[in-house]
């Protein structure tokens, strides 16, 4: 939860993909943090995502 | 005719049905068993209304999982639960009254034809319509969408008190406590009842009927056998097994284009612009080896929504909030996701009888509660099969509590609303072919006798995902029109 409120500290005042990223790679996620289903869908921070979502926040 | 339990009641030498219990089940029966032309002695261990001192009566121990405790899950005064009962109502489904592979111990000796023609009248009682048909939502066919309807909700004191008390044929009778049987030959000769002060009355009927609730039906039964040696359907020890709820969580957060209404909704607005249920077909529940499911979308308003998205929204890459926003004209809902499922039968979860006993001198429940693997299971297959369908219909995106994803075999209520059950208290007496799985027949006597009877969800072998209430007031029609067969 303190991984979840320092994320949503960090995308409140900057709302982009980067930052998402950014905390990605800075705080200890949980393991299903990143995980992919099939060749489409992932699990990013608890949100089923396709591939393309990934693609666009670049 | 409405009597309370003093010293100057005089109840009828015999009646044709004694019924103990006057919640859903109790009501139900005795309205019907009135319709049937059949005398009734409808007991009932409360008052007109809530008391300290009858509410206390439930209090009981929970071993295992977190639960809530025993006297706040139910109410016990005339209407029981039904004083407080939400409304939602939906039968179950075909497919519930089956053998599961995913459990050795479900499934039911009738069939959901059985209680399908007792539909009409209990939506009659319940103040429902029949709910509209399901919908397959994909081409895979492992998702459907399932609709509940909704009672005003109907206080069942409130509707047949007055016609209770205006008919001669029928005895309420409040402060009523069962403590005690006559027992003989296989036939109960007697129920024994107490008020408050210690007033005891013995009632002879051809039938008795126990409808007291999902607990309090095993918690009887155990009582009485104490005094006759588990000949009341307890010959294999299974009174009190295989209790089941309905395990109820918040398990995420969504955002979906557009309100939740799907194109053919127009009938059932406006409720479907705020509420979606999702659940799994059976061919998706025998692939996956699990139990039935159903997944809530409730769409929240703004400052709920604020919340959100200070939490949970926020760690969706923006770019997909504005594709989905972009798609739906601006429009888009978000809200919780919440689950409410089935739990396989288990031997080990059960009523017992405790140390401590009540007023009457009636040992107090102990609930031994646990949520196996296959319950965190079910959940996690069906929760991600409705996430993943938004996705690929890139319809929306759903997100997915740590703890729901997670292998380990934890339940989080830290997600708040209705947790970690629906209050609904199944199985105890349950329905089976023989007594070496059950402890009741199909037409529910109690096995070892002749005209003991259990009315009420502790009945229920498996429960499907569907508020119980429904299938209560279906069986409690179904016993009426047995014991009217039996009686005359």
């Amino acid at each position: 939860m303190g991984a979840m409120r320092h994320l949503a500290s960090i995308c409140s005042s900057r709302r982009t993909f980067l930052a998402l990223v950014l905390a990605t790679l800075a705080m200890p996620f949980p393991r299903w943090a990143s995980k992919w289903l099939d060749d489409d869908l992932v699990i990013v921070n608890g949100w089923i995502l396709r591939r393309s979502d990934l693609d666009s926040g670049h | 005719m409405r009597a309370v339990l003093t010293n100057e009641f005089s109840p009828r030498e015999h009646y044709d049905v004694c019924v103990v219990g006057a919640g859903a089940a109790g009501i139900t029966l005795a309205h019907k068993l009135r319709k049937n032309g059949l005398s009734v002695f409808l007991a009932e261990g409360g008052s007109d209304e809530f008391s300290d001192e009858s509410q206390a009566l439930y209090q009981g121990k929970v071993l295992g999982g977190e639960y809530f405790d025993l006297d706040v899950a139910r109410l016990r005064y005339f209407g029981g639960t039904t004083n407080h009962w939400g409304g939602m109502c939906r039968p179950l489904e075909a497919h519930d009254f089956l053998p599961k592979a995913a459990a050795p111990n479900s499934g039911w000796p009738i069939r959901r034809e059985d209680l399908a023609v007792y539909f009409p009248e209990a939506a009659t009682i319940l103040e429902i319509p029949e709910p509209p048909p399901d919908t397959i939502l994909n081409d895979e066919r492992t998702l459907r969408r399932v609709h509940f309807v909704f009672s005003p909700p109907v206080r069942f004191a409130e509707k047949f008190g007055p016609v209770f008390a205006a008919d001669d044929g029928m005895q309420l009778c409040l402060n009523c406590n069962l403590v005690g049987a006559e027992f003989e030959g296989e036939l109960v000769r007697k129920l024994i009842f107490k008020n408050y002060h210690g007033h005891q009355i013995a009632i002879a009927a051809k039938c008795f009927v126990i409808a007291c609730g999902g607990i309090e039906n095993s918690r009887l039964l155990l009582h009485l056998n104490r005094t006759f040696s588990d000949a009341l359907g307890n010959q294999r020890g299974n009174v009190g097994r295989y209790w089941m709820e309905h395990p109820t969580h918040t398990i995420g957060d969504f955002l979906i284009c557009g309100n939740l209404a799907f194109p053919d909704d127009e009938a059932y607005l406006p409720l479907s612009r705020d509420r979606l249920y999702l659940a799994p077909t059976p061919a998706f529940l025998d692939r996956e080896k699990i139990m039935n499911c159903r997944i809530r979308f409730d769409r929240v308003g703004h400052g709920a929504a604020g919340q959100m998205l200070t939490s949970g929204l926020c760690s969706l890459p923006a770019s997909v909030e504005q594709n989905l926003a972009a798609m739906a004209g601006g429009s888009l809902s978000m809200g919780w996701v919440r689950a409410s499922w089935e739990q396989e039968p288990l031997w080990s979860n059960r009523v017992a009888l405790g140390d401590e006993v009540d007023a009457f001198g009636v040992p107090r429940p102990v609930l031994h509660w646990q949520r196996s693997e296959q319950v965190k299971r079910t959940l996690q297959k069906v929760a991600l099969e409705a996430a993943t369908y938004f996705a690929r219909q890139n319809t929306g995106r759903v997100r997915l509590h740590d703890w729901v994803l997670s292998q380990e075999p934890i339940f989080s209520c830290e997600g708040g609303g209705h947790c970690p059950g629906g209050y609904h208290h199944m199985g105890g007496t349950r329905m089976a072919d023989s007594a070496e799985a059950g402890v009741t027949d199909r037409n529910c006597r109690v096995f070892g006798t002749r005209n003991l009877f259990v009315a009420g969800s502790s009945l229920f072998p498996s429960t499907g995902y569907c508020n119980p209430t429904t299938t209560i007031v279906q069986l409690a029609l179904r016993l009426g029109d047995h014991l009217t067969k039996l009686a005359i």
